[in-house]
């Protein structure tokens, strides 16, 4: 082999070495539209999530949605997360849907401790309230449980696994993993000192807050698909905190999840995720309800208000 | 080295109006001061309203902060749903973006919840019986790390006490300097003896922390001191006690550097102003003083220096009405006054001139000799006569000593010279001594006669004495040769009446050998004898009568005629004679010299000296013969000069004394008769002889005399 030739590879390969350097190092923005709230530390959370999915260096920006969102986006942004669902007509011609997904599940997240007195793998209502019951005892003054129910999003969660509430029926004495409906299991778990009753003024922010302040042992979180798989992947932000299914009275272990497609400029390099969730490696086996996004917005827009007086008046 | 009188007006003036500057500038600096001083002292009071105002505004602020907190929704629903973490981090969040320092609830179950996570405990529950616990309060802690500012309010939500919130502001070194930037002066707080906090630092801080400890008690309200070498005015004033009843000492300290820069900027900005104004001052003084004063001076001198020479008449026209004017009006009177006295002293002058030369020349006519002595024995003064008397034999009289005078005198004229000076101070002392100078070989004796008195100033006491001395030697001369004279007189007069008794006899026995003469032959030898007696008897008869002439002169014929009318027929007279005997004659007179004289008389008197002259001349010689009469003197002079044998000093003296004579055949009456004439003719004679060269009889006879 001629010395030249030699040459000119080594420069090649420099070369090569160095554009390939050069996109590693730049960051790539990124828009995330949701109807969900975040914390900036949840939402630090999914951003390295989503970083270690699409392996580029990114920052994401969480914008609320809103109907004129696509005004709202920064025309330097490389990269869009939208809801499935969620309206696209009005985007730049520059973005284009690349198909590829991030998704977002709804778990409650705990203290490792309390999950261990959960004591088990058929997660029920039941064994969640007796372990909110059993803490309650131990720090009496402590709400155990603190949720977002000022959250649309969260209680319609809640309304899609615990259920709605009956009409004209009064609340029972019974705890309340034994009441019909999400509006009375809510209620009667507030009454029983084991939910927060700020809970009804919370937002996901605050109810995060108060989780991460360490003012309750469980609530819930929107968090990326994996960390269902993989309670591990939240222990950077939530520490000693584990994921599991919000349980229900059947057990039925439903996940609610939010679909989020990716969108890319197209003067950008395609974008790839590359991390698919390993759904054998889950301990449970859990049913996915796939929110669909204007279902939900309906919902929020129609029936949210109603649902929270209920939950306030004690109308049920 | 002559300064003039302007300059040294002028130096005068500007030290004066320099001083005077120096010292209004000086305290118009410390008026300045002063002023500052009650400015800087109003400020301090202004300040420390200011700060009792900050300190209750900040004590609102912090009350009404703590009240605003007690009202958040999010601490009532943190500490109502027990989110004490949240709650934690909800008073650590509104902490962190305050400027207070912590801030804690109290939970009604007593469970407390700082700011500081640290500090959060468990305490007792509230006793909701406590109505305090419904009260707002404020209050000062002192505490180790700090002096705090708590404002401490209930939380209450729906009306029910749920817990209570205090927020507190730690008042450090950063709160202060923001309170200093608000007041524009240095603040510190001091609590006990120690300084809690300032807005000074360094070495400022530990200034103030001495001036605080050292003013701990007993401090004024207003102060000075010294921080980091700059001077303060310092304000003390008690703001608050804290919880446990230490006062709370506020210091309020403003800088006086900018303001002593200032007083010192004024001060030299008033130096500058006030060397300007002295030298303007001076330049104006020095043109004014030039027109207006000092060329006025330069007349008053200029006349001054015309009169100094003695031009009295000098009169200065300076009219104005001021002092100078004054002063060379006053000047044209002393000038006139001087004339006037000049005049009258010239006139007094001339009067004592008179009367000293008349003095002078009463001592000096005086043939006294007056010689005055001071108290020390020396001679002052010595008139004329008395240098002339004395002179010779003392020298220069004044100065010499009353011990030099008696050495000169006999020891007798100096004992007598003494006594009569021990007696000077007695009243009734005038007494007279004679004293007797030796004046040596051929003067002889010198006879004085002299007498003390007393010289006396004003007021009596004695300062001196005089000697006066009159020459009596002449006097003494005289009285001797009166004597002697009395003496030849009793001999003449007896000499007249013997040989008046002896005549007759003589005319008797002359007649009697004339007869026997004639009766006698000439060869007969008794002739010779007769003629022996008649010769002898006629030698007598001579002297008889010679001696009758003596004793009786004739009468005297006294009238003026040439002098040659009498000396010629003497030498006519004598000429034979002296011929005979190789003699030469001669004559040496005026022609028309006058002599008021008795001629018979004065031609015997020429005849007796001359044949006197021959006789001393064996071997013959010359006679002059002189007359001369000086101008102004009344005497005639006459001269007879032989260049015969001489005759010695001892036979001088007796020539003219009647029978002396060194001659066998001489009647000793010639001299003596011509001595007899001079006298008659008012005249005198003396005679000067040097043996084996000569004799001069001179003679003076007095001019005739008018009237």
């Amino acid at each position: 082999m001629k010395l030249s030739s030699i040459i000119i590879a080594i420069v090649l390969i420099i070369a090569n070495f160095n554009s390939g350097f050069a996109q590693e190092t730049g960051i790539s923005r990124v828009v995330m539209v949701s109807t969900l709230d975040f914390v900036p530390e949840i939402l630090e959370m999914v951003r390295k999530n989503f970083v270690r999915k699409i392996a580029k260096n990114a920052s994401l920006v969480f914008h609320p949605f809103e109907k004129e969102f696509q005004q709202n986006i920064d025309a330097r942004s490389s990269y869009l997360l939208l809801e499935e669902g969620m309206p696209s007509e009005q985007l730049s011609r520059d973005f284009v849907k690349t198909g590829n997904s991030f998704r977002l599940v709804w778990l409650l997240v705990a203290r490792h401790q309390f999950l261990e007195e959960m004591n088990g793998e058929n997660l029920t209502l039941e064994k969640f309230g007796q372990a909110l019951l059993a803490r309650k005892k131990k720090v009496s003054h402590v709400y155990p449980w603190f949720e977002s129910l000022y959250s649309k999003n969260t209680l319609l969660n809640l309304f899609l696994l615990l259920g709605t509430a009956e009409k004209n029926r009064s609340l029972s004495d019974k705890p309340f993993w034994e009441q019909k409906g999400a509006i009375r299991i809510l209620y009667r778990a507030m009454e029983e000192g084991l939910l927060n009753p700020l809970s009804v003024e919370a937002d996901q922010l605050l109810s995060t807050n108060v989780f991460l302040a360490g003012d309750s042992i469980c609530t819930t979180l929107w968090v990326p698909e994996e960390f269902l798989y993989d309670s591990n992947l939240a222990r950077e932000s939530l520490e000693d905190a584990r994921l599991i299914p919000f349980p229900d009275q059947n057990g039925s272990l439903a996940v609610p999840r939010k679909t989020f497609w990716l969108w890319q400029k197209k003067n950008v390099e395609k974008a790839e995720l590359f991390v698919s969730p390993d759904l054998a490696s889950c301990s449970y086996k859990v049913k996915f309800l796939d929110r669909k996004f204007s279902q939900d917005l309906d919902w929020m827009e129609s029936e949210f208000s109603q649902a929270y007086d209920m939950l306030i008046m004690g109308d049920f | 080295m002559n300064i003039s009188l302007r300059i040294k007006v002028i130096s005068l003036l500007f030290i004066l109006i320099s001083s005077l500057a120096l010292i209004m500038n000086e305290r118009s600096t410390a008026l300045i001061y002063e002023k500052t001083q009650e400015t800087f002292q109003q400020r301090l009071e202004l300040l420390s309203e200011s700060v009792k105002s900050y300190w209750d505004s900040e004590k609102n602020l912090l009350l009404s902060n703590a009240m605003l907190y007690a009202e958040s929704e999010k601490i009532i629903n943190y500490s109502t749903y027990g989110l004490l973490n949240l709650l934690q981090k909800e008073l650590e969040r509104l902490i962190s973006k305050t400027g207070f320092h912590d801030m804690q609830i109290v939970l009604k179950n007593g469970q407390v919840i700082s700011s500081d996570a640290e500090k959060s405990a468990e305490v007792a529950g509230f006793d909701l019986k406590d109505t305090r616990l419904n009260l707002a309060q404020v209050e000062l802690q002192y505490e180790e790390d700090g002096l705090f500012l708590s404002a401490e309010v209930p939380v209450r939500k729906m009306g029910e006490l749920i817990g209570r919130i205090s927020l507190r502001r730690k008042l450090d070194d950063t709160r202060l300097k923001k309170m200093a930037r608000n007041l524009q002066a240095e603040v510190s707080l001091g609590v006990r003896e120690q300084i809690v906090a300032s807005s000074l630092v360094d070495k400022a801080r530990e200034d103030m922390v001495r001036t605080h400890f050292r003013d701990s008690e007993n401090a004024q309200y207003i102060s000075r001191a010294t921080l980091n070498d700059e001077v303060f005015s310092i304000g003390r004033l008690e703001a608050e006690k804290t919880v446990a009843g230490d006062a709370l000492i506020v210091y309020i300290a403003i800088s006086q550097k900018k303001m002593l820069s200032m007083v010192e900027q004024a001060r030299s900005q008033n130096l500058t102003v006030t060397a300007w104004a002295l030298l303007i001052t001076l330049l104006f003084t020095v043109a004014f003083s030039e027109k207006v004063l000092i060329s006025r001076i330069r007349a008053i001198r200029d006349g001054a220096n015309l009169i100094a020479e003695g031009n009295l008449d000098q009169h200065l026209n300076i009219v104005s009405g001021d002092e100078l004017g004054d002063l060379a009006r006053s000047f044209n009177r002393m000038a006139t006054n001087l004339k006037v006295n000049r005049d009258r002293l010239q006139h007094y002058i001339e009067r004592i001139e008179k009367l000293a030369n008349y003095i002078q020349n009463i001592l000096g006519s005086l043939k006294t000799c007056v010689i005055t002595w001071n108290m020390e024995g020396r001679v002052e003064t010595a008139n004329p006569s008395a240098i002339s008397e004395l002179g010779e034999y003392y020298g220069e009289l004044e100065g010499i000593s009353l011990r030099s005078f008696l050495k000169k005198l006999k020891p007798d004229s100096r004992a007598e010279m003494i006594k009569a000076l021990r007696q000077i101070t007695k009243a009734d002392s005038d007494r007279q001594f004679d004293i007797e100078i030796d004046c040596g070989e051929h003067a002889g004796i010198k006879v004085l006669q002299g007498g003390f008195s007393v010289l006396r100033d004003n007021e009596d006491k004695p300062y001196g004495f005089v000697l006066t001395l009159s020459n009596i030697t002449q006097r003494k001369i005289i009285e001797q040769q009166l004597y002697h004279a009395d003496k030849l007189s009793s001999i003449g007069q007896l000499a007249a009446s013997v040989a008046h008794e002896i005549k007759n006899p003589l005319a008797s026995i002359k007649t009697l050998g004339q007869l026997l003469q004639e009766e006698t032959d000439q060869d007969d030898e008794s002739r010779e004898y007769i003629d022996v007696i008649v010769s002898e008897v006629n030698r007598l008869n001579a002297v008889v009568e010679q001696l009758l002439k003596y004793a009786k002169p004739e009468g005297s014929s006294f009238r003026e005629q040439n002098f040659s009318e009498v000396i010629k027929p003497v030498l006519a007279l004598v000429n034979h004679e002296a011929e005979r005997n190789q003699i030469r004659l001669q004559a040496e007179y005026e022609p028309d010299l006058k002599v008021y004289v008795d001629a018979e008389k004065i031609k015997q008197v020429f005849l007796n000296l001359i044949f006197n002259g021959m006789q001393a001349m064996k071997d013959g010689g010359l006679i002059k013969v002189r007359a001369f009469k000086d101008s102004d003197s009344l005497w005639t002079a006459f001269e007879v000069e032989d260049s015969g044998i001489g005759m010695p000093e001892e036979v001088c003296k007796k020539v003219f004394e009647p029978f002396f004579t060194t001659r066998q055949r001489g009647t000793g009456l010639g001299l003596a008769i011509v001595k007899k004439i001079i006298d008659l003719h008012g005249g005198k004679i003396e005679v000067k002889s040097v043996s084996g060269q000569g004799t001069t009889f001179s003679f003076y006879l007095p001019s005739k005399q008018e009237g």
